[in-house]
């Protein structure tokens, strides 16, 4: 009784682990290549509204993301 | 192309720093940063940083990474910026090719990923060299560079008619290769091959992977952004890089003996910026 005490205490404890932090892999976040990416609407820096759509050119577009304009 | 850059800034700020700049091109102000999080792309680091496992040396290491140098107090205001890269989208909006460097600091210059993207007329001053197997337009990227850049240097190469050099997968020669002169401020990239054909040595009846039609190598070189590396280059107007194209030719019946063309680019340097705005956040 005791062992099956200390076994389910222990099993409890398992379920209870946090699971393992996943280090962080650039080549795995954002979009992949030929995935399509989520369409959206934000301002500019003077206010007008953009979408992905309105940004396309003939040959398509570049989004750059970066950490910040501030700092 | 239509181009656009994408923050978590506030309208405010990417107005002053577009005026500031001269940037014409929209700055997209995804405060709170719902696309950021969309894409996928959020900076998880940011906030792990400044959360209750920090001094866990695994997330140490990525916030080292990802987030800020060592030694830089944690922030809470970097939580919902991104990971900086570039997608470029097809008109359907799908993605044809990125660009994410690991490194924080380190960025692909905007001509070192058309580069990569196809023949793109070269807009800095090329070199050009004329040997007896082949002619070489060797150019960089970009005219100028900022510490953490990545850039690219472009090889041109031409072989003479009947002349072919050697691919990699070529054994028992010397395959055509890139080799710059060591510098602490720089680090060179796996050079990024054509694809080859093979080809018959009739007199050794071998097939080899060789280039025998005008072919281009591409290089790419990192500027070091390490804060030793900015302190190297402080004060310093350009930076030239050094090194060697060294190859073996061939024709259909004989080889020449290996051989090297000394090479090298200056390129100006441009500082960090590190002004801030006044704006609120």
């Amino acid at each position: 009784m005791k062992a099956l005490v200390i076994v389910g205490a222990a099993l409890i404890g398992l379920l209870l682990q946090t699971p393992a932090r996943i280090p962080i892999d650039l080549s795995k976040v954002g979009p992949q290549v030929g995935q399509r990416v989520p369409d959206f609407t934000l301002i500019d820096q003077v206010g007008k509204t953009r979408t992905l759509d309105s940004l396309m050119g003939p040959k398509g577009a570049m989004l750059v993301f970066y950490r910040s304009a501030d700092w | 192309m239509g181009l656009a850059g994408i923050s978590y800034d506030s309208q405010e700020i990417l107005a002053e720093f577009s005026r500031r700049r001269g940037i014409t091109f929209p700055l997209l102000s995804d405060k709170g940063s719902a696309v950021i999080k969309a894409f996928g792309l959020l900076n998880t680091a940011a906030e792990e940083a400044v959360g209750p496992s920090k001094d866990d040396p695994a997330v140490a290491a990525d916030v080292h990474t990802y987030v800020a140098a060592a030694g830089i107090p944690p922030d809470r205001s970097r939580i919902g910026m991104a990971f900086p890269g570039t997608l470029i989208l097809d008109r359907k909006g799908r993605v044809t090719s990125r660009f994410f460097e690991t490194l924080y600091f380190e960025r692909q210059t905007v001509s070192s990923m058309m580069m990569r993207l196809g023949p793109s007329a070269a807009a800095v001053a090329a070199t050009r060299v004329s040997t007896a197997h082949f002619d070489l337009t060797t150019y960089p990227s970009d005219p100028s560079v900022a510490p953490g850049n990545h850039f690219t240097l472009a090889f041109d190469i031409q072989p003479r008619r009947g002349i072919h050099l050697y691919a990699p997968g070529a054994s028992g020669y010397r395959v055509v290769s890139v080799n710059l002169a060591p510098q602490p401020i720089l680090r060179a990239l796996p050079m990024a091959y054509p694809v080859s054909e093979t080809y018959f040595f009739k007199p050794l009846k071998e097939r080899v992977p060789a280039y025998k039609k005008p072919f281009t190598l591409l290089q790419e070189v990192v500027l070091e952004g390490t804060q030793q590396s900015q302190a190297a280059l402080r004060g310093k107007e350009s930076v030239t890089v050094t090194g060697t194209l060294d190859y073996q030719a061939c024709d259909d019946t004989e080889c020449f003996s290996p051989s090297s063309v000394p090479l090298s680019w200056t390129l100006a340097l441009r500082p960090l910026v590190f002004e801030r705005t006044s704006s609120p956040r």
